[in-house]
């Protein structure tokens, strides 16, 4: 019997060609893109759980009230490590880690750049790095040890053996290699390709040791021992700071797992609000959406072709098929329909997903060897069979033989009504998703076309490396007269990424409680505003002529009106400890979030608290002659550093980048959406048209244009995209209000966007339609007349 | 074999109630060939379904081989029907997609028969049709007569004990239509009871007895010799 369905199945198949290729092929395309979807939602749920403590690793959260709300951070004290480790019973092992931008790594005449962590040797222990080479509880027995990946020791080393290999750090301090690790996994949260101990960190930076308790820096890991309450625990160590540091007797500390922090990081109030989570639900939504859009086409073209099937019903049941065997059939043929879909699908996603890595910033793979990819997968392929399948098979099963013998039929009328709810609930769907892409590019634009205060275009920002530290002038200088730049400063960091804030500001007319207030800060030398093209407002920048400028500070508008200062320059305010005289105003530029308000922000003068550099290229010249030259007087200087750069602009637009996923995703599966929509609108045109063959034939013999025949044919399908944008646009303006409210400034949900939706609705169903329409309409009435 | 008493059937739509059988009684005996002859809307073709259990009457008696089925539910019916009652249609309802030989093996499929022993009986049945050298043609490549052997093919493949045809030759020219009635003719003096709509006077002379019908009920017998 089965034997005998199959070749049915096939033969129907080969028969239908347009219809299986609309059928498989929607079912297909919805299935590829669910599976690459639930990829990276099973990835994103997978992320930092690979480790074999998992259920006991936890971050150190601190909750800092501040001005009525409390700022939580995963930035801790240096001592808190230890403390917790000596003090708690609780807790197994505790270590810190400070995680480096890329660091210079230096093996004869081999210089690479490697991003690098510094942690206590503990993490060994708690995570799981597994060695390829070297004893991982004595690898860092000697301070001056580091442990590298398998590819850095690679790139370092070739096929030479790595271990004992004496390597310059930062092209200075020469460290023994330890250990070969294997490569971190892509869904971890760590990136580090080699890693140093602390006590080597000391021993190189031996000013580390003194940093206070109220120095939030680095980041401490916590190793509970077995079977440990968590409440508990964090009841007994919630006060360790009060204890430890009386002046910030506030500030709380929390143990958060460890694998929970990559998709719901953010907080509020001291408490967990979500994240990425977010994302990775509207994916799971998106995938499981478009999966039933495909499914809804399924059914749709199945009972749609009802009529045409309903003699072959009628025979088999008067040759002696029960109702069961009738529903069997149908059932088999959907389910293998769905396994040849799948088949397909596992193509495509083979091909599209180098392209989806790309797009997304992702590095899935198909688990092609996991036994539970294909159990999941197949439950998934035949429950989308035997869901899509079952419409048709419960209405096909129930035709009565005798009337579907005789002709008398009348199966695509009764089966319009379900048919058009179908067909509601995908447009939708579709309407959804065009009006939530309109809106994420609206609110994307919007948010970077706000003037940011200074000017981006020409600036490029570097590390302060070698020996550029101490001859910051001699460089610049240098550069100007080379004809590379116009100007050049010093800063503490990136001003485009950068985000240090601190508190404990004092002012004169300050009201008890306001020096705990946050302040943004900023260090820098001279040359600031000429270089970052920020306005002063008010009073000056830092001169070189003036020394008295090296305890100076300047204010943007923010502060000002924070401080309530009505004559802001020449007064005192209490900055890191020290009085300092502001000399000047500047404007609100945007330092941190584009998305939040610029908040109060100091420019401090201070030298030596420098580490980064921002420099003007000179307009005049091309952007690639600028860096020419740049490179060689940097040369000069840095002979054995590599010449790296980040454009301001870039680094500024990849702050969008979680959004602009986000867009370009939800444009892309809003595409695929409406694709398989209207293949799915296409088919039920053709069944309608072909149901209405002998109607319109009439119509025809009686006058009706051409025209009207398009429009009495189309009407139908308006209708329902009228219906489906109704409910949809209702949907999306609720969600996307909300979703819009997160954002302190955000664009507005205009009358256009909402005819846009609609009349991109409309010409793909009118297009889709109208070919089969016209196609009727000007078929010659003659022959469908005399097939009746 | 076959004995109805006041047999009724009312078709209804919103408006209008149509007596389709009215209060009709016949027998058929085992054995017998007979023509079921009438105007068009006298129930004819309503009065086979019933026979062929493919439909169920609303009032009366129907004991098929002393057994009264007016009452069984569709299972039922469908067992009984798939073990004893093969059809023949004027439009021959084969299932294009399939071929000749699976066509006719289909009703063998349903009553679980293995697939050795399904070639077994259907080949024999192919070669009494003279349609053997077409098995693995589709039934678009066949004449209309031919199509007509294969559905008489594949009711007469399970053996049953009655067949039913609506109309055999309706849809055929005149010599195969004579070819078709041979075949019944034979198959009847094998022994296998027929019972045949139609409207041909010729036809029904093949038959040993013409019940017609007019309004819903029996207006006259006519006893062939």
């Amino acid at each position: 019997m089965i034997l005998n369905h199959i070749k049915i199945i096939w033969r129907n198949l080969w028969k239908n060609k347009l219809y299986s290729f609309i059928n498989i092929g929607g079912l297909a395309i919805g299935m590829a893109v669910s599976f690459i979807l639930l990829l990276y939602v099973y990835n994103e749920f997978s992320f930092d759980k690979y480790h074999v403590n998992d259920a006991r690793l936890f971050k150190v959260l601190i909750n800092q009230p501040a001005a009525g709300e409390v700022y939580t951070g995963d930035a801790t004290p240096l001592q808190l490590a230890g403390v917790l480790q000596k003090e708690y019973p609780g807790i197994e092992k505790a270590a810190r880690v400070s995680e480096r931008t890329k660091t210079l790594l230096v093996y004869n005449h081999n210089t690479l750049k490697f991003p690098l962590s510094v942690v206590d040797a503990s993490f060994l222990d708690m995570f799981s790095i597994d060695f390829v080479k070297g004893n991982k509880h004595h690898a860092f027995d000697q301070p001056a040890s580091i442990i590298i990946s398998e590819s850095t020791a690679k790139a370092l080393f070739g096929a030479k053996d790595p271990m004992g290999q004496i390597i310059k750090y930062d092209n200075s301090v020469p460290v023994k290699v330890t250990g070969v690790m294997k490569e971190l996994p892509a869904n971890s949260s760590f990136k580090f390709k080699a890693i140093v101990s602390w006590a080597f960190l000391e021993s190189i930076q031996p000013g580390i040791k003194s940093y206070s308790w109220g120095n939030y820096t680095f980041n401490t890991y916590v190793l509970t021992k077995p079977g440990i309450n968590l409440y508990a625990l964090n009841a007994a160590i919630k006060g360790v700071i009060a204890r430890n540091d009386p002046g910030n007797k506030e500030n709380q500390m929390l143990l958060y797992p460890y694998s929970d922090w990559h998709l719901h990081s953010q907080f509020k109030n001291g408490v967990s609000v979500g994240g990425s989570i977010e994302y990775v639900r509207l994916f799971l939504f998106l995938a499981l959406g478009i999966l039933a859009i495909a499914c809804i086409n399924f059914m749709n073209l199945s009972t749609a072709r009802s009529e045409k099937r309903a003699r072959e019903v009628g025979v088999r049941k008067v040759v002696g098929a029960s109702r069961l065997v009738i529903i069997q059939q149908f059932l088999g043929e959907s389910v293998i329909m769905a396994l040849f879909s799948l088949v397909i699908a596992l193509i495509l996603v083979t091909v599209a997903l180098p392209y989806f890595n790309i797009l997304a910033h992702q590095n899935l793979e198909l688990p092609y060897r996991e036994p539970i990819m294909w159990a999941a997968v197949l439950l998934l392929t035949v429950g989308t069979g035997i869901v899509a399948g079952s419409y048709p098979a419960l209405f096909l099963s129930s035709f009565k033989p005798v009337r579907v013998l005789k002709g008398l039929t009348n199966a695509g009328k009764s089966t319009l009504r379900p048919r058009q709810i179908l067909v509601i609930i995908q447009f939708t769907f579709a309407s959804c998703l065009i009006l939530c892409s309109i809106l994420i590019y609206k609110q994307i634009s919007f948010i970077r076309d706000k003037p940011v205060g200074y000017n981006q275009t020409g600036l490029i920002e570097m590390e302060e490396e070698g020996a550029l530290e101490k001859s910051f002038e001699n460089f610049r200088q240098d550069a100007i007269n080379a004809g590379a730049i116009i100007e050049g400063a010093q800063t503490s960091g990136s001003l485009v990424n950068n985000g240090g804030n601190t508190w404990g500001v004092e002012w004169r007319g300050q009201i008890a409680g306001e020096e705990k207030l946050p302040f943004d800060q900023i260090v820098g030398t001279y040359h600031l505003s000429g270089t970052y093209g920020f306005k002063v407002l008010e009073g000056r920048d830092f001169s070189a002529a003036r020394p008295a400028d090296s305890a100076a500070i300047m204010l943007n508008e923010a502060a000002v009106k924070i401080m309530r200062f009505k004559e802001p320059i020449g007064q005192i305010v209490k900055w890191q400890g020290t009085n300092r005289t502001v000399v000047g105003v500047v404007n609100d530029f945007v330092w941190g979030s584009p998305y939040d308000p610029v908040k109060p922000a100091i420019i401090g003068f201070m030298k030596g608290w420098t580490g980064g550099i921002g420099l003007r290229l000179n307009p005049d010249k091309s952007i690639s002659s600028d860096l020419a030259i740049l490179q060689k007087v940097y040369k000069k200087y840095n002979p054995d550093y590599p010449f790296e750069y980040k454009f301001a602009d870039e680094a500024f637009a990849s702050k969008f980048q979680t959004e602009r996923l986000l867009g370009t995703l939800s444009a892309w599966f809003t595409s695929l959406a409406i694709f398989i929509s209207c293949l799915g609108l296409f088919g039920l045109a053709s069944f309608s048209a072909e149901q209405r063959r002998k109607e319109i034939g009439v119509r025809k013999v009686l006058g009706a244009s051409i025209s009207h025949l398009w429009f009495n044919l189309s009407k139908e399908f308006i209708v329902l995209v009228i219906i489906s944008f109704l409910i949809g646009a209702s949907i999306s303006f609720y969600y996307m209000s909300q979703w819009l409210a997160k954002y302190t400034y955000h664009t507005a949900i205009s009358l256009w966007v909402f005819v846009l939706t609609i009349a991109i609705s409309m010409v793909m169903c009118l297009v889709t339609v109208s070919f089969q329409a016209i196609k009727a309409a000007i078929s010659n009435p003659v022959s469908s007349l005399r097939s009746e | 074999m076959i004995k109805i008493t006041d047999l009724e059937k009312f078709y209804r739509t919103e408006e209008v109630e149509t007596i389709a059988l009215n209060k009709l009684t016949m027998e058929v005996r085992k054995g017998e060939f007979v023509a079921i002859m009438g105007p068009s809307g006298c129930g004819k073709s309503t009065l086979l379904n019933i026979l062929g259990m493919l439909d169920d009457p609303d009032a009366g008696s129907y004991v098929f081989n002393d057994i009264e089925v007016a009452h069984f539910n569709e299972r039922k019916r469908a067992d009984l029907r798939k073990h004893n009652i093969g059809f023949v249609f004027q439009s021959f309802n084969l299932i294009d997609e399939l071929t000749v030989f699976e066509n006719v093996e289909l009703p063998l499929i349903y009553t679980g028969v293995a697939a050795a022993d399904r070639v077994k009986r259907v080949e024999p049945v192919l070669d009494k049709m003279q349609i053997m050298h077409r098995r693995n043609h589709y039934p678009q490549q066949l004449s209309g007569g031919q199509q007509q052997r294969v559905a008489i093919a594949r009711a007469v493949v399970n053996n049953p004990k009655l067949i039913l045809a609506d109309e055999p030759t309706g849809n055929l020219d005149s010599s195969n239509g004579n070819d078709v009635m041979e075949l019944l003719t034979d198959l009847n003096e094998q022994g296998t009871t027929i019972i045949m709509v139609t409207h041909s006077e010729h036809d029904a002379r093949y038959s040993h007895r013409i019940i017609r019908l007019l309004d819903g009920h029996t207006v006259m017998e006519n006893i062939m010799i």
